[in-house]
């Protein structure tokens, strides 16, 4: 239990809400009471940041839970919340949940169809909208799903003219709300005395793989628990800063910026816009930090494309630094011994480079980072840890309120999820390499889909995770693969294709690789080559070429690829596990996949099958003894038009090692 | 966007185009004609603007349509005709004094400070809004620091109606062209004027950048219930945003109506929507 | 070999042997270097907001600088004189809009060039007509008494000099910066048709241009003509202007400072190094042909566009 938590239970007894926290609307009159002078919620507005305290955030919430109940909200209700990341949204949430209510988020990017999947499917009677945009899809949703009683808007500029009944103003509902308050004085409170723990505190809607989105329920219990936990395990303080700005609807979002504000006391601040989060997180300089690896490329992008732009003293400057940081950052980071020459010099680059860009990017004062959602790569993880920011990996799933495994302090490898979190199992399926986990955190069903939550929480109430994985000697996760995309080689031993994949995709030199294994008696792969990377690399050191389909074939371009081959064999050979996937032969195709040929998925996934036949010749020859594979491919000119291109490839060999067996034995001794 | 205004405006039973209806002239231009030289850019041209509509003004390249807006906000003096605006008859005046009577403008071509900030662009705006005197400023002392922070405030606002909070700090002259043109609106709107002149504000931008525009365009007459007159080439948004429309040719006037009206004229059709557009 | 080595070696031989000399050499250029920047600001408010190199700022100096002293010789005391000189300056502001510059709106730069040249003379001869044309002293009670430090000898009036002018940058930069009117001057520089459509009336804004280049012109005339007296070669430091404006960037602020500093440290410094071998004089062109090889190097100046936007 947390001091917040601790110091509520004593005080619980003088308040009206009950005897115990088990609810966000008990912990906010709880926070309320504790700290009300505190900030609870921050806006940037009309370029001033705005500030709530969590007395008049308390206030605020009243008035509108009340202004629900005036509008016919009863226990059970479920009302959507449709919109970025916005103070008033955030208090629906909880005024919701003050007077039974079950607040179902909704990501505000989904088109119409998708958007009415989820309100149909869980039947809201209510929905809050951050502005007009979002009012017409309500609207138009409206006509299908009569269901809606009542749409709220946050922001009125353009419904100046829609005269709907049933469509109110914020301001006007919490007003409503004071008036109902006044004549009824004792209902909020009784109201949240009626919640407990075990009951439904939200549906958060998954895309899933498959089929139609899920209504995960959760309950109090699941997301104070698991946002007590993560607090307990970084040490987080009334006092942190976090920039609430990833979905709503997603669970990450909730749990950092909801579940854990209402248990730590922290203050949440919403951008100005979704256009200005990089400067809004730069005024804010946030110690509590989440992003999924796409934002944190993103801003690698943007520096080093500046660095080439900036003058030659300070691109070397930039250069010299960061090697420094690459060497010894990391290891200072995580306690370890570093030599004093280096010490001094990351000391002198912390003035002159890491302290000027950590502030540039607004992350000068982060403690704890966490990235979750994909695998990130190794080098973009190693940059911000070698800069001196504490970013770690999170492995999570809205099914486990968030926290399955998380790194911890001083043990972080870019290439595990780290262990287990506070509270969580793991097992590993044997059969299928599936990762399991239970914990305070799992979440108590599908809404409406009894078979789903069957499939998925099995006996013993482990819940499936989809992912296939494998746990280190020493307790860390690895996640290798979606697990149905998981094969066998033909002696048996795993094979997990998009993790060998990505390991080469995390080359600058590989922008594409598809590997092959299952049913066959090693790994072989082919291998894209980027274009703009090679290119440069080509030019600069003098190797001709015309063509994507040249360069692709000259031999120093194959020498530079089987070292990127060689290197994720040699990483394989330290896992017992993965040795076997050593990829033994590859070659580099003579076009790039491309998803006007259908080889490629429009969010640039490979498409398997496709290749499998376009390729079937290639593949073979993969398998058999000769050194060149012959291909004749259709491919798609840019106007649409077909061509044919025929081609002999050549096909290398890369180097396998012997399994590493005695390190991993020594530590399991 | 706009595409999603109108289907909103369609189901929420919002009244359609055709049901707005103006009576009060704000500014009507009577028998005007403006020559450079000999050369005539404007000859006999009478047309009215009522309070609150949109009105564009349209007609091939040539046709006098912005040395019109040049007359309107004084850049211009017409040899001949005259003004009324707000019910009386205007001297000759200059474009800044103009401006104090409440019209505001933007350039084809973008006339910004390309030097300051967005932000400094913006409160440009405010200048004839400010009380103080010169000397006052000068001085940026107490009552002047005092409203210098209520024009901010004012400005805020408009930044936030335009959607341009991220780029409050940059350069102008660093900016894209379509974002540009959308601070030139900003610094227009600043003024809080009568009387809104748009000179093809979207020229030069893409789909995307004109349905946005066209949503802006409308939302401030909405909002604001600020007359607007445009020139635009692109018909299309012509026909959807504009109540009348006024067609002028080799700087006569050719034809003055509803949209649909002068769609179906035969003269413009010769003249002008027969020819392809870009 | 001799005549390189008095070139290339002997200089620094004497600045490293005797540095509390070459001190003293550097900050009298810096001093120099003050009064020099203090002229190039009038032409770089003007040329900002106009984009008009007014070649009548040295005149305007010496205008400012008679029109004081001819106060003073009539009895009135300087706190009295000054504030009457400002508004002579601002009159004149006012009347050189009214009677050439509104005429002249949308004309080509060169003929509002050619119109300031005009100008000069006009000033010249103006005050030659009111206030006569003896050299005459200034003494406005600045101190100047020489003291010591760290084996220095300074002066206070150089110090004197020298803070007056870092107190003129600051407000200067403020008043461009923070205020409605340095935007709308501001907005003039930039576009003219754009100012005047926000309702910024062009008129204004050259009346307070040229009042603000008058009362720099002012201060200038008042530390020049307290230094050296009130003659008519003042109106000729607007050449030595030029080569600091080429230096700084014509429309920068802080241009114009820091180019004024160097020119003044790098002409003092060759006058007494380099000056004997080449036989002296080198102070009256050193600082063109400084100027002129920036001119191939950074031909936008020190403080190039960038630095303006910020300024």
């Amino acid at each position: 239990m947390t001091q917040a938590a601790n110091e509520g239970s004593r005080q619980g007894d003088e308040g009206a809400a009950g005897d115990t926290l088990d609810t966000f609307p008990k912990l906010l009159l709880h926070q309320a009471r504790t700290r009300p002078t505190r900030p609870a919620v921050r806006e940037k507005d009309y370029g001033i940041w705005q500030a709530w305290t969590w007395a008049e955030q308390a206030d605020e919430i009243r008035a509108l839970a009340c202004g629900l109940a005036a509008l016919g909200m009863k226990r059970g209700d479920r009302i959507a919340i449709v919109g970025d990341n916005r103070p008033r949204l955030y208090w629906t949430m909880t005024a919701a949940q003050a007077i039974g209510g079950v607040p179902v988020p909704v990501y505000q990017d989904s088109v119409t169809d998708e958007m009415a999947f989820v309100l149909e499917h869980a039947e809201v009677r209510f929905a809050v909208c951050e502005d007009q945009e979002q009012v017409d899809k309500l609207l138009e949703i409206r006509e299908r799903h009569p269901g809606i009683e009542a749409v709220i808007f946050d922001d009125a500029r353009g419904l100046r003219h829609y005269k709907m009944d049933w469509l109110h103003d914020f301001e006007s509902v919490q007003e409503n709300g004071r008036a109902f308050d006044r004549e009824n004085p004792d209902f909020y409170e009784a109201e949240i005395a009626k919640a407990h723990g075990d009951d439904t505190a939200i549906m958060l809607y998954t895309s899933g793989t498959t089929g139609n989105p899920k209504g995960v329920v959760l309950t109090f219990d699941n997301l104070i628990k698991s946002a007590e936990a993560g607090i307990e395990f970084e040490g987080l303080r009334e006092d942190e800063e976090v920039l609430a700005y990833l979905p709503m609807a997603w669970v990450g979002d909730h749990l950092f910026s909801f579940a854990q504000s209402y248990v730590a006391g922290f203050c949440v601040s919403c951008p100005e816009s979704a256009s200005t989060v990089l400067q809004d997180l730069r005024e804010l300089g946030p110690t509590y930090f989440f992003a999924p690896p796409r934002i944190f490329e993103n801003i690698l992008t943007t520096v080093m494309v500046r660095m080439e732009d900036a003058g030659a003293l300070k691109r070397r400057m930039f250069h010299f630094f960061m090697n420094v940081a690459r060497r010894s950052g990391t290891r200072i980071l995580d306690g370890k011994p570093v030599s004093t020459m280096d010490r001094i010099l990351y000391a002198i680059g912390k003035v002159l480079v890491y302290g000027p860009l950590k502030n540039t990017l607004g992350f000068s004062n982060v403690r704890v980072g966490y990235t979750a959602g994909e695998a990130i790569g190794p080098d973009i993880f190693e940059f911000y840890r070698a800069l001196g920011i504490n970013l770690k990996q999170l492995y999570g799933s809205t099914e486990a309120s968030v926290f399955i495994t998380i790194q911890p302090n001083g043990d972080i490898r870019s290439d595990s999820v780290g262990r287990a979190a506070p509270g969580v199992e793991l097992k590993i399926d044997e059969d299928t390499g599936e990762v399991l986990f239970r914990g305070p955190g799992v979440f108590r069903e599908y809404y409406k889909s009894p078979k789903d939550t069957q499939d998925t929480k099995t006996e013993g109430g482990w819940v499936r995770t989809g992912d296939a994985g494998v746990i280190t000697e020493d307790g860390h996760l690895k996640i290798i693969d979606r697990a149905k995309d998981v094969g066998h080689l033909d002696d048996g031993s795993l094979f997990a294709p998009k993790f060998l994949e990505n390991k080469l995709k995390f080359f600058p030199f590989i922008k594409e690789a598809v590997a092959f294994g299952h049913k066959r008696p090693h790994v072989s792969a082919f291998v894209n080559i980027d274009l703009e990377a090679v290119g440069s690399w080509a030019e600069r050191n003098g190797i001709p070429y015309g063509s994507y389909r040249e360069l692709a074939a000259r031999p120093e371009v194959y020498e530079v690829i089987k070292g990127n081959v060689e290197q994720v064999n040699r990483d394989l050979a330290a896992d017992p596990r993965l040795c076997k996937s050593q990829i033994h032969r590859f070659l580099i195709l003579h076009k790039e996949l491309d998803a006007d040929d259908g080889e490629l998925t429009r969010t640039r996934k490979v498409r398997r099958p496709v290749v499998a036949e376009r390729y079937g010749e290639l593949i073979d020859a993969l398998y058999g003894d000769g050194e060149t594979g012959h291909i004749e491919t259709e491919f798609t000119y840019e106007d649409g038009s077909k061509g044919h291109i025929q081609a002999d490839l050549r096909i290398e060999r890369a180097e396998t090692f012997a399994a590493e067996a005695a390190p991993d034995l020594k530590m399991a001794s | 966007m706009s595409e999603a205004y109108a289907d909103a405006a369609v189901s929420a039973g919002a009244p359609q185009a055709p049901a707005r209806v103006f009576t009060e002239t704000l500014l009507s231009v009577d028998d005007i004609s403006l020559s450079f030289g000999g050369v005539k850019a404007i000859s006999n041209v009478s047309f009215d603007i009522k309070q609150g509509e949109i009105r564009a003004i349209i007609g091939p390249n040539g046709a006098g349509k912005t040395s019109m807006l040049n007359v309107i906000n004084g850049f211009y003096h017409p040899q001949q005709g005259r003004i009324t605006y707000r019910g009386k008859v205007r001297k000759k005046m200059r474009p800044n004094e103009a401006a104090k009577t409440g019209i505001a403008r933007t350039f084809q071509n973008v006339a910004l400070f390309k030097g300051m900030s967005t932000l400094d662009n913006i409160m440009t705006g405010r200048l004839l809004k400010m009380k103080r005197n010169f000397f006052w400023q000068a001085l940026y002392w107490g009552p002047a620091k005092a409203e210098e922070l209520q024009h901010r405030e004012y400005v805020e606002h408009i930044i936030d109606f335009l959607e341009i909070q991220s780029i409050r700090r940059t350069p102008v002259g660093r900016l894209p062209y379509g974002l540009q043109k959308r601070v030139e609106l900003a610094r227009a709107l600043a003024m809080e004027p009568h009387l809104l002149l748009l000179d093809e504000p979207m020229a030069g931008m893409n789909v995307e950048e004109k349905e946005d525009m066209s949503r802006f365009i409308l939302d401030v007459n909405d909002e604001f219930g600020t007359t607007i007159a445009l020139i635009e080439h692109d018909i299309g948004v012509v026909m959807d945003l504009s109540d009348r429309v006024v067609v002028l040719d080799y700087g006569r006037k050719l034809a003055d109506g509803t949209p649909d009206e002068v769609s179906r004229d035969q003269k413009v059709i010769d003249a002008y929507l027969g020819v392809p557009h870009e | 070999m001799d005549a390189l080595y008095h070139v290339l070696i002997s200089p620094f031989v004497d600045m490293a042997t005797q540095p509390v000399f070459f001190a003293e050499v550097v900050i009298g250029g810096l001093m120099a270097g003050v009064m020099y920047a203090l002229v190039a600001l009038g032409f770089a408010v003007i040329f900002k907001a106009s984009g008009v190199v007014n070649f009548a700022q040295g005149a305007m100096v010496l205008f400012a600088a008679l029109t004081l002293v001819g106060f003073m010789e009539h009895g009135l005391p300087s706190w009295a004189a000054i504030p009457m000189t400002i508004v002579v300056m601002i009159a004149l502001a006012y009347a050189i809009e009214r009677v050439i510059l509104r005429h002249l709106v949308n004309q080509p730069h060169i003929v509002l060039f050619m119109t300031t040249i005009g100008l000069a003379f006009v000033f010249e001869g103006l005050g030659e007509l009111i206030w006569g044309s003896n050299v005459k002293a200034l003494d406005i009670g600045i101190p100047d008494q020489p003291f010591f430090v760290g084996g220095m000898l300074l002066n206070q009036f150089e110090i004197f000099a020298a803070v007056t002018a870092a107190i003129l940058v600051t407000l200067l930069v403020i008043f461009l910066q923070k205020t409605a009117i340095g935007r709308a001057l501001r907005a003039v520089a930039d576009d003219h048709q754009a100012a005047q459509s926000v309702g910024i009336p062009l008129q204004t804004i050259w009346v307070v241009v040229w009042s603000v280049a008058g009362f720099i012109a002012l201060v200038a005339g008042v530390m020049w003509g307290a230094q050296s007296g009130v003659q008519f070669s003042l109106s000729l430091i607007a050449f030595k202007a030029l080569p600091v404006l080429i230096l700084g960037g014509f429309n920068s602020i802080p241009g114009a400072i820091v180019g004024g500093l160097i020119i003044g440290v790098g002409e003092k410094v060759a006058e007494i190094y380099w000056g004997p071998i080449i036989g002296g004089a080198i102070e009256n062109w050193f600082a063109y042909v400084l100027a002129m090889v920036f001119l191939m190097f950074r031909p936008q100046g020190l403080f190039g566009e960038k630095i303006i936007e910020r300024v």
